[in-house]
């Protein structure tokens, strides 16, 4: 019983300490249901001691530790971009949803390397593999799950919903946006 | 369910317009207190899996809409005014609903066999074939609700009555019960015919309503069933007709009228593993084999109410903004019923923004609730 | 066979897909033979079973029947993708590739590579795509459909420009109205009857118009009452809603006050989805809830008569000719056994007629790989490629406009499609964008990483930030006309094959300067736009990029609209065409070729609707064309 309590302690420090990063409360974060992979997911890519280091870093502190922003990005798109990874816009535009053709703001040289093997195992995972939960090799990028992104908390913040999820109703566009907070 | 439509009926039990009114009401209260638990069932189950449930119970939900929109129609046809905003309009849940010799209870749950049971028995077909068998002695003793059996003192039952704790009491006949909702339908369409018959007679009629205040299909689509615009006797027949056989399919079949497949059937697809297809017969579904992962369901603390989320404030505040959802959606809904049916599309709106308020509420862990999580209360 | 009525109309047969068997195909006599089971295919299909010949279609996609379970595969697969592009929600399919965005690069002849579908060797590369899956590229298109203008029909006579149809509006009119039904289109006439668009007396969309968005009403705020000078013309511009193969609310007035009935999802039991659009931002690539129109929809309906057969995994590789009558023989086509095997096994069908439905690409590459175009007259198999030209431009709002909801587009400026001014430079479309910088930049997600990244925004500043500043977003996205050109070109080249052994398709493609023309003045139009909204004019334009081209000093970024086209022009004689008015080779007897690769031109309309009324119009010559041939086969039913 004690082991899952440090677990479910070390989990809701996890929750408490994004929440103060992402802007959005607890309840906002455990309601994407997506802690427990997130935490595996930085657990798995990072290990434990750098979630340790990070959980325990001022939240405002900027600029702060690259696996933090990894956190934030996580919580906003549900994309795993490691830490390797900060800053760039490249490997953003290629994520985002929506059209992703030749994009004139994006350079034609950033396009996904290797992209085939990319595009091929994009979405489902391959049988076995699951990198939220590690026995696997450190992945600079890849989407937590197909739920993740739905979960993303970035269309929240813009007053929408997820390109392709939570439809808001037909019609609903005709009106300014709300924003929640 | 025996549809008579003009045939006088030995004894109706609706003999004034208000009278009917009350009934109607009453099928309003009924028609939504079945949208709580199939809309917990339906926000609990996990995303990305289960999507042959989330399907069938959606589609259920949405036409328990139309049925509201349906009883609404015949309810503004005869000149009364729904009000869907009266205090106890919403259940206190669990709350009981006929079904056969015996009451069973709804509760708000998770997706789970359970919760399948339950909603069988919601829509499952009756078996009374004879008048008498149309009426159930009413056990208040073994509800729990009086001790010596008898019904309780007129001011308890009003308020029992009032606020959604069981349904199908034949009204001013405290010790009877209809043996089922289809039943319940029955005696709504046998008392228009006897109020209709009545007033024809005296060269008027009881479709008094106004027509702007009928909600039209352009208002309402969304899968499974028209609405039906009720203007005179037939259509109001044919209106509820629909909604007692869009439950339990129509004259022993599997289909209704309107040649959508039954509720009681959609759910029993769930419970056999398979779809049904176009010929076959009742209990024998022959189409595309479909998956329930019954496991695949966020725990949702059963009939859960505001006073278990004490200890979880954030939580408490989420399920209070959705019960003010909710009160919203009715409102709105009840303003579409009283002459602005465009607000029926808004109502949509609401709808969705429960959906993602109630997917965050489920996932919730409680405290103080082991393994339990949180869930919307639907206190209003 | 069952009998199905109206309310079943979305049932797609259990097991269609799969229990054809390729050697039972090849054994048997149809009637027609169609390739590609897309949009075109399904429509002439299911003609052809209404009036009881036998049909076979062959598919290069995976055998899977379309049910929900299926189609939410491909909306899990999206979610999950990493590159989301238009093929992310599509299996890999080594044997019946695609081309993706992300491959589009020149190819050196001399470096090999494998990892990409459609051939380009020039500096110039498009980023156009289709989609080889049950239901073609409809399952990924935006939904738009817009009828040509009359004009566009006679170009050449009216502006010198172009070529002209060997049909004309009024000729198709009938057929426009067949596709608006079958694809079911929301709009209002009253907004539609602009350029000299004509409709006949009473007639309504089957369905109302999409609302505007938030984002439109904005733009229009600006725009409307605009006054544009071009080739001493004025134009006075307003914001106009699109009409969209897309369920609404339905028109009670349609069909003299019968109404229209909306088609849902597609699946092989009673779903009851999709019958309306819930605004889930999302029609490229995947609606989640198929209110948009895919021709599945279409192929359902053809595959539930019994007499409509498919079958799937079967890669058309040769169109058989007999050398002694040019009659087609046969097709060939590979079945291969799964995606995950390069195995297939070879097989060859007969029919009375043979259509090829594989859109401009596929039906051009098929034709030349099988050596046709020694037998073409006119030598213009795979000539005249054509593919609208987009020219984006975006600025940021000075107030939020909502953007990211709605459909991906519901309005925009169409009053510069047409006039005269076509005689020296490129009509346009202008869409705005309700999906945002999306497609320029990469937005949301770049917005995200410059902030928390770049500017180290945190908690509710970095939320606040994001809102305020993606809900100012808009995207003009400009889509110009592209006139034939021989040189626009689909070739093969025995160097590139795929896993299968047949050839890719090798596309050379350049933007010509009368389009461009268009493209600078849409480029000057955006910026008094941008500055009558009061918006940030932030467009960007990369000389480096293979989407670059300069005209007069400038350097633009010309992108693909997936609009693929003329390959295989109709015309007035064997000279100067592949196939005349009712899409008929003039070089083959029993050969149709039906689809946009038909198109001599295609003005400033989304291709579909227009193939789509070609395609009910053809199918009507075909079966008289089978009539005359023979007598129809008996059909149990």
């Amino acid at each position: 019983m004690t082991q899952t309590t440090d677990a479910e302690n070390n989990l809701d420090e996890f929750v408490k300490f994004s929440a103060a990063v992402t802007g959005f409360s607890e309840f906002d974060l455990w309601g994407t249901g997506q802690a427990e992979e997130y935490y595996k997911t930085v657990l798995n890519q990072e290990g434990p001691e750098a979630i340790r280091k990070v959980i325990a870093s001022d939240p405002s502190a900027v600029p702060s530790d690259p696996v933090v922003n990894s956190i934030i990005k996580l919580w906003y798109v549900g994309v795993w971009y490691g830490p390797e990874l900060v800053g760039r816009m490249d490997v953003a535009a290629w994520t985002a949803p929506g059209r992703s053709g030749a994009k004139p703001a994006v350079p034609d040289d950033s396009r996904p390397e290797e992209s085939r093997s990319l595009l091929a195992t994009s979405g489902r995972l391959q049988d076995g593999e699951d990198r939220a939960h590690g026995e696997v090799e450190r992945k600079p990028l890849f989407v937590v799950s197909p739920d993740a992104y739905t979960e993303g908390l970035l269309w929240r913040a813009i007053g929408a919903h997820p390109s392709g999820a939570k439809a808001p109703g037909y019609g609903s566009w005709v009106n300014p946006p709300v924003f929640e907070d | 369910m025996s549809v008579s439509e003009s045939e006088p009926a030995p004894d109706p039990k609706i003999k004034t317009i208000e009278e009917l009114y009350d009934y109607l009401y009453k099928g309003l209260q009924l028609e939504h207190a079945t949208l709580p638990p199939y809309l917990t069932a339906l926000y609990s189950l996990r995303p990305g899996t289960n999507s042959d449930a989330r399907h069938v119970i959606r589609v259920v939900a949405v036409e328990e809409m139309l049925h509201l929109t349906l009883v609404a129609n015949v309810l503004n046809a005869v000149g009364g005014k729904p009000d869907l905003t009266k205090p106890g309009f919403v259940p206190n849940y669990p709350t009981r609903l006929p079904c056969g010799p015996d009451y069973f209870d709804v509760h708000l749950r998770p997706f789970s066999r359970e919760a399948l049971d339950t909603f069988l028995k919601i829509e499952k077909p009756p078996e009374a074939a004879t008048e008498q068998d149309r009426f159930v002695p009413m056990d208040w003793a073994a509800l729990g609700l009086t001790s010596d059996g008898a019904p309780p003192p007129p001011e308890k039952l009003a308020q029992l009555e009032e606020s959604g704790t069981l349904f199908g009491l034949v009204p001013g006949e405290p010790s009877k019960r209809f043996a089922s909702i289809g039943e319940f339908y029955e005696e709504i369409i046998r008392g228009i015919n006897h109020l209709e018959d009545q007033a024809r007679q005296a060269g008027k009629t009881i479709f008094t309503g106004d027509p702007a205040r009928q909600v039209t299909p352009e208002y309402f689509y969304s899968g499974g069933g028209d609405v039906i615009e009720v203007t005179g006797r037939d259509s109001a027949v044919a209106a509820l007709t629909l909604v007692a056989e869009q439950g339990e399919g129509l004259y022993g079949g599997i289909y209704d009228s309107q040649d959508e497949l039954a509720h009681y059937y959609r759910f029993q697809q769930l419970e056999k593993g398979r779809y049904y297809q176009k010929g076959d017969e009742p209990n024998e579904p022959s189409g595309p084999i479909l998956h329930v992962d019954w496991d695949a369901v966020y725990p949702v603390k059963p009939d859960i109410k505001m006073v278990d989320l004490s200890r979880d404030p954030e939580i408490l505040a989420a399920a209070a903004e959705f019960n003010q959802f909710y009160a919203t959606f009715l409102t709105n809904i009840n303003l579409a019923y009283n002459g602005q049916p465009d607000l029926l599309l808004k109502a949509v709106w609401e709808m969705f923004r429960m959906r993602d308020s109630m997917n965050r509420l489920v996932r919730n862990p409680l405290t103080g609730h082991a393994g339990k999580n949180a869930g919307p209360t639907f206190e209003l | 066979m069952m009998s199905y009525d109206g309310t079943d109309q979305v049932i797609f047969p259990a097991g269609a897909a799969t229990q054809t068997s390729a050697a039972e195909a090849a054994q048997g006599v149809w009637d027609a033979v169609i390739v590609g089971g897309g949009m075109a295919g399904s429509i002439v299909a299911e003609q052809l079973g209404q009036a009881g010949y036998r049909v076979l279609i062959l598919e290069a996609g995976p055998g899977k029947d379309m049910d929900l379970a299926e189609y939410e595969s491909y909306l899990s697969r999206f979610y999950g993708a990493v590159v989301k592009d238009n093929q992310s929600p599509y299996p890999f399919n080594p044997n019946a590739r695609m081309p993706r965005s992300t491959d589009t690069m020149p190819v050196d002849p001399n470096t090999p590579r494998d990892d990409f579908y459609l051939v380009q060797q020039d500096k110039y590369c498009t980023d156009t795509t289709f989609t080889r899956v049950l239901g073609g590229t409809s399952m990924h298109w935006e939904g738009k459909a817009l009828r040509m203008l009359p004009e566009d029909f006679d170009l050449r006579t009216k502006y010198n420009q172009g070529l002209n149809w060997p049909l004309n509006y009024d000729d198709l009119e009938p057929y426009y109205r067949k596709a608006e039904a079958e694809l079911g289109v929301a709009a209002e006439v009253e907004d539609q009857a602009y350029l000299g668009m004509h409709f006949p007396k009473g007639y309504v969309f089957p369905m109302h118009r999409m609302p505007l968005s938030y984002l439109d009403q904005t733009v229009a705020r600006g725009v409307d009452g605009m006054r544009v000078n071009l080739a001493d013309d004025e134009y006075t511009l307003q914001v106009r809603s699109f009409p969209q193969a897309r369920n609404g609310v339905p028109n009670a007035a349609y069909d003299g006050g019968k109404g229209f009935v909306p088609v849902g999802a597609v699946s092989t039991s009673q779903v009851e989805e999709g019958e309306r659009c819930q605004g889930n931002t999302n029609c490229v690539p995947l609606c989640p809830v198929q209110a948009k129109y895919h021709s599945g929809k279409t192929l359902a309906k053809a595959l539930r008569k019994g007499n409509v057969k498919i079958v799937t995994q079967a890669v058309a590789s040769k169109v058989e000719i007999n050398d002694h009558n040019q009659r087609v023989a046969g097709i060939t086509f590979k079945k291969y056994e799964s995606l995950g095997s390069e195995k297939y096994t070879e097989y060859t069908v007969e029919g009375a007629v043979y259509i090829l439905c594989a859109h401009a690409i596929e039906n051009a590459r098929l034709m030349l790989a099988s050596g046709m175009q020694d037998m073409s007259r006119s030598k213009l198999i795979g000539r005249n490629l054509m593919d609208h030209a987009y020219l984006l431009t975006w600025g940021l709002l000075p107030e939020p406009a909502g953007t990211m909801r709605g459909t991906t587009c519901t309005g925009g400026i169409t009053d510069l499609r047409g006039g005269r001014f076509r005689a020296t430079q490129a009509g346009f479309g202008v869409d705005i964008h309700n999906d945002g910088w999306g497609w320029a930049t990469g937005s949301p997600y770049t917005d995200l990483v410059e902030l928390v990244d770049r500017q180290g925004l945190r908690g509710r500043d970095l939320r606040r930030t994001l809102g305020n500043q993606i809900s100012r977003q808009l995207l003009l996205a400009f889509m110009i006309d592209l006139l034939p050109d021989r040189n626009n070109t689909v070739t093969v080249d025995e160097r590139y094959k795929d896993a299968l052994g047949n050839l890719k398709p090798v596309v050379s493609f350049k933007i010509p300067p009368y389009t461009m023309k268009g493209a600078a003045f849409a480029r000057k139009l955006a910026t008094d736009i941008f500055e009558k909204l009061g918006a940030e004019d932030r467009t960007t334009y990369d000389q480096n990029s293979y989407s670059a081209v300069e005209y007069e000093g400038q350097w633009y970024n010309i992108v693909g609209g997936n609009h693929l086209a003329g390959t295989h022009i109709m015309g007035t004689d064997p000279a100067n065409s592949v196939v005349d008015r009712d899409q008929h080779s003039w070089d083959h007897d029993n050969l149709y070729l039906v689809g946009p690769g038909s198109m001599p031109s295609i003005g400033t309309s989304n291709i579909s609707l227009t193939m789509a009324a070609l395609a009910f119009r053809s199918a009507a010559h075909i079966v008289k064309y089978l009539r005359a041939a023979k007598a129809p086969a008996v059909v149990r039913s």
